[in-house]
C-alpha cells in the first residue's frame, strides 16, 4: 500500500532535521561587524600622455604632455596654492620636471615634478609620481626639463592637469616598447567638500607607446 | 451497514491513528536529535541565545581604488580600526540600485590599512557609489 510508504517518508522527513541539529556545532565566529561607506570623493582617474610630433613617438621631449585626470570633488589648492575651484583653465610655468632614472618599485624611470616654489604655486606643484613602465627612457643618471608648464581643466565630474616637458638639460632615449603608465597623486591633494587626503590610490592607463 | 465498519466511517479512524504514530515519533526523533551530544563528550544541552560582538567601527573606514583604464582593480581600506586586527574582511562594491558589482576578500586585517587584491570583478570606478564592509570573528 501506497499510505505506510508515505508515513515511512514523514517520519524520515522529520528525522533529517533532527540529525542536522545533532551534528557537531561550531561556532567560529566571535563578532560580525558591516558598514556601508561611501566611495572615494576623490581619486586618480586616468594618465595618458600627448605626443607633440616633434622628438618622435615614444621619447620625452619638449611639447609633449601628460594629462593626469581627478576624478570626484578636487580641492584645486591643494595641488597649486595659487589655483581656485572656478570654471576655466588655470596655468603655472617656470615648472621643472623630472624624469628619474630607475626610482619606480620594480627600476623603472619616474616623472615628477621638482616641488620647489615657483610664481602661482607657492608650495610647488604637487602631482605625485607617474612611473613610467619602463627603464630605456634614461640609463645613466636623471634628466630635467626645465621651464615646463602645468594647466588645469574642469569637467562636469573631474579636473585634468596637462603637464608640458619644457627644455631638456641631457639626452633621453626612445624606449621603443609599448608600456602601461602608472600615476600616484600626491597624498597631500584634497577633497573640496571635506578636506580629506586623496590619500592613496593610483591610476594605469592602456598599454602604448607612451609620449 | 454496522456503524463504525464502513469505510467512509473507518478511514478519517485509521488516519487519525497513522498522524499520531508520525507525531509521536517525530517528537522523539527530535528530542533525541535535539539531546544528541554535538562532540560526544557533553551530556546535556542548553538553549539559549548570545549576541554577537562587533570588532569596532566601520564606519569611519575609507577606501580607495587602484585602476587600471578607469576600472577598479584594488581596494585599500584605510582607518581600520585596531579592535579588527585579526578579522577577515570583506568587501562589496556596490552601484547606486544596490547591485553588487564586485566583491573582494577575505583579507585578514593586520592594522589600520588593508589592501583587497582579489576582487570578483572590475567595475568602473564612476558606477560604485558605496563600499560595503565586513569584519568576521577575531
Amino acid at each position: 500500500m501506497r499510505r505506510p510508504a508515505a508515513i515511512g517518508l514523514g517520519v524520515a522527513a522529520l528525522l533529517l532535521p533532527s540529525a542536522v541539529w545533532s551534528a557537531p556545532i561550531g561556532l567560529t565566529s566571535s563578532s560580525l561587524t558591516v558598514a556601508a561607506v561611501p566611495a572615494p570623493s576623490l581619486y586618480a582617474a586616468a594618465v595618458r600622455t600627448i605626443d607633440d610630433r616633434g622628438g618622435g613617438r615614444g621619447k620625452i621631449d619638449q611639447g609633449d604632455s601628460t594629462l593626469l585626470t581627478y576624478a570626484g570633488s578636487l580641492r584645486a589648492s591643494s595641488i597649486c596654492s595659487g589655483w581656485t575651484n572656478t570654471p576655466g583653465p588655470q596655468s603655472v610655468g617656470g615648472l621643472t620636471v623630472r624624469l628619474l632614472d630607475g626610482a619606480g618599485a620594480t627600476g623603472n624611470d619616474v616623472v615628477t615634478v621638482d616641488l620647489a616654489p615657483v610664481p602661482g604655486c607657492g608650495s610647488g606643484l604637487r602631482l605625485g609620481r607617474v612611473d613610467t613602465g619602463t627603464a630605456l627612457h634614461v640609463t645613466a643618471g636623471g634628466v630635467d626639463f626645465t621651464g615646463s608648464t602645468a594647466t588645469l581643466t574642469w569637467s562636469t565630474t573631474s579636473a585634468t592637469v596637462a603637464l608640458v616637458f619644457g627644455t631638456r638639460t641631457a639626452p633621453v632615449a626612445n624606449p621603443g616598447v609599448a608600456t602601461s603608465l602608472t600615476w600616484t597623486p600626491e597624498a597631500a591633494v584634497t577633497v573640496d567638500t571635506n578636506g580629506f587626503s586623496i590619500a592613496r590610490g593610483t591610476a594605469a592607463g592602456p598599454t602604448a607607446v607612451q609620449w | 451497514m454496522r456503524f463504525g465498519t464502513g469505510p467512509s466511517a473507518t478511514t478519517p479512524i485509521r488516519r487519525g491513528v497513522a498522524l499520531v504514530a508520525v507525531s509521536g515519533a517525530a517528537v522523539i526523533a527530535l528530542a533525541i536529535g535535539a539531546t544528541a551530544a554535538p562532540t560526544g563528550l557533553t551530556s546535556t544541552l542548553g538553549a539559549g541565545t548570545a549576541r554577537v560582538g562587533d570588532c569596532g567601527n566601520l564606519s569611519l573606514v575609507r577606501p580607495s581604488y587602484d585602476l587600471v583604464s578607469g576600472a577598479v582593480t584594488s581596494v585599500t581600506l584605510d582607518g581600520l580600526p585596531a579592535s579588527c586586527v585579526g578579522a577577515r574582511l570583506r568587501i562589496a562594491l556596490v552601484s547606486a540600485s544596490g547591485a553588487a558589482l564586485a566583491t573582494g576578500g577575505p583579507v585578514t586585517s593586520t592594522g589600520s590599512t588593508v589592501v583587497v587584491t582579489t576582487l570578483s570583478a572590475a567595475p568602473a570606478a564612476a558606477d560604485v557609489v558605496t563600499v560595503h564592509v565586513s569584519a568576521v570573528g577575531r
